[in-house]
């Protein structure tokens, strides 16, 4: 019963969008609150289900701390506070950074391997294999680890459903637009990469395919999970 | 419990519980339990709402929290700032000066 209550604060207190570090420590102080108020009553000789009783009514309502908790501004999380901002914005920005620091990284690895390139015979089967990764690793795994990153943001949160899924979906599209392609060869001409962004009506089934299925991934688990988390918690 | 604490009580659970830092660092039930003694159990906070008001008093930095571990629970203390301090000297006068201010209408209450 006890860890029902603090649980169900728990669960309001994240859909009030009150940030987590303010939720742990508040569920922190009032649990351990209960808990000498049921030593107090305890120590008086109080039966247990009396004292615990006493303990609720003096602590007062889940609803009444909610209200209290929810009434401030400064208590609420950054993503519940601009959800939009956070859920498109950030999210295409961390996809951008994330794409743009691996090309960089993978930029400074051939200008260091260029000499020993120079001296070796690489197979074409071989460097389609590494452009065949390149591109899974950029045009799919990418897209969909920040995808990812920003649903479980969402359902730790609380976050109304549609934010993660914009997020998603603009995510996926401009993932879907990006073609990246690594070419990396021996001899004297070693290594070429390059990545582009482009929109062609020819390509277009192809790419809000793309988009579409990276979305799927993303969307259908986190609407899953927050709909057994709504049948967990009515309340 | 409402009756206990009327609409014009707004911003003495601030003035309370500064007052009670001022003399030593205290946890959320300790100060609890001295409202509750000092003022004969009259002024009625609703223990559990003694949180987000201490909360929000850390936010503004009127107090600062530090976390302790004692009979195997954690306890957060309270303690106030330079800011709290201030804030408490203004809450102090301004209650004052209301306190007589409606003593004067009222008259002395030995002559109530």
């Amino acid at each position: 019963m006890v860890e029902q209550r603090f649980g169900e604060l728990r669960e309001g207190l994240l859909r009030a969008g009150v940030a987590t570090r303010k939720i742990r420590r508040a569920v922190v102080e009032i649990e351990g609150h209960f808990q000498q108020l049921l030593d107090d009553e305890a120590a008086r000789g109080t039966p247990y289900h009396l004292a615990r009783s006493e303990a609720h009514r003096l602590l007062g309502s889940n609803q009444t701390l909610l209200e209290r908790y929810a009434a401030q501004p400064e208590f609420r999380a950054w993503s519940r506070r601009w959800p939009a901002i956070w859920f498109t914005l950030v999210a295409l920005a961390a996809y951008v950074a994330l794409s743009v620091s691996s090309l960089a990284i993978l930029h400074i690895v051939v200008e260091h391997m260029h000499d020993y390139l120079r001296h070796v015979y690489i197979a074409p089967k071989v460097t389609y294999r590494i452009d065949l990764a390149a591109r899974i690793v950029f045009l799919w795994l990418f897209p969909w680890l920040v995808a990812f990153g920003f649903a479980v943001l969402a359902y730790h949160r609380r976050v109304a459903l549609h934010w993660p899924v914009v997020g998603i979906v603009v995510v996926s599209i401009l993932a879907s637009l990006i073609n990246v392609t690594v070419t990396l060869t021996g001899g004297p001409t070693p290594g070429e990469y390059g990545a582009g962004i482009g929109f062609s009506t020819q390509s277009l089934p192809g790419q809000m395919t793309r988009a579409a299925i990276i979305a799927s991934l993303v969307s259908v688990p986190l609407w899953l999970a927050m709909r057994r988390l709504e049948r967990n918690y009515r309340l | 419990m409402a009756a206990k604490n009327p609409a014009f009580m707004a911003g003495v659970p601030e003035l309370v519980v500064l007052g009670l830092l001022a003399d030593r660092e205290m946890y959320g039930y300790e100060i609890a339990r001295a409202i509750k003694v000092a003022t004969h159990d009259a002024l009625n906070l609703g223990e559990g709402v003694l949180y987000p008001a201490l909360h929000m008093m850390e936010s503004r930095g009127l107090v600062r929290a530090r976390s302790s571990r004692a009979e195997g629970r954690v306890r957060i203390y309270y303690s106030l700032t330079a800011r709290g301090k201030k804030r408490l000297s203004r809450l102090t006068l301004d209650w004052r000066r209301m306190s007589l201010s409606v003593d004067s209408i009222l008259g002395s209450p030995s002559h109530g």
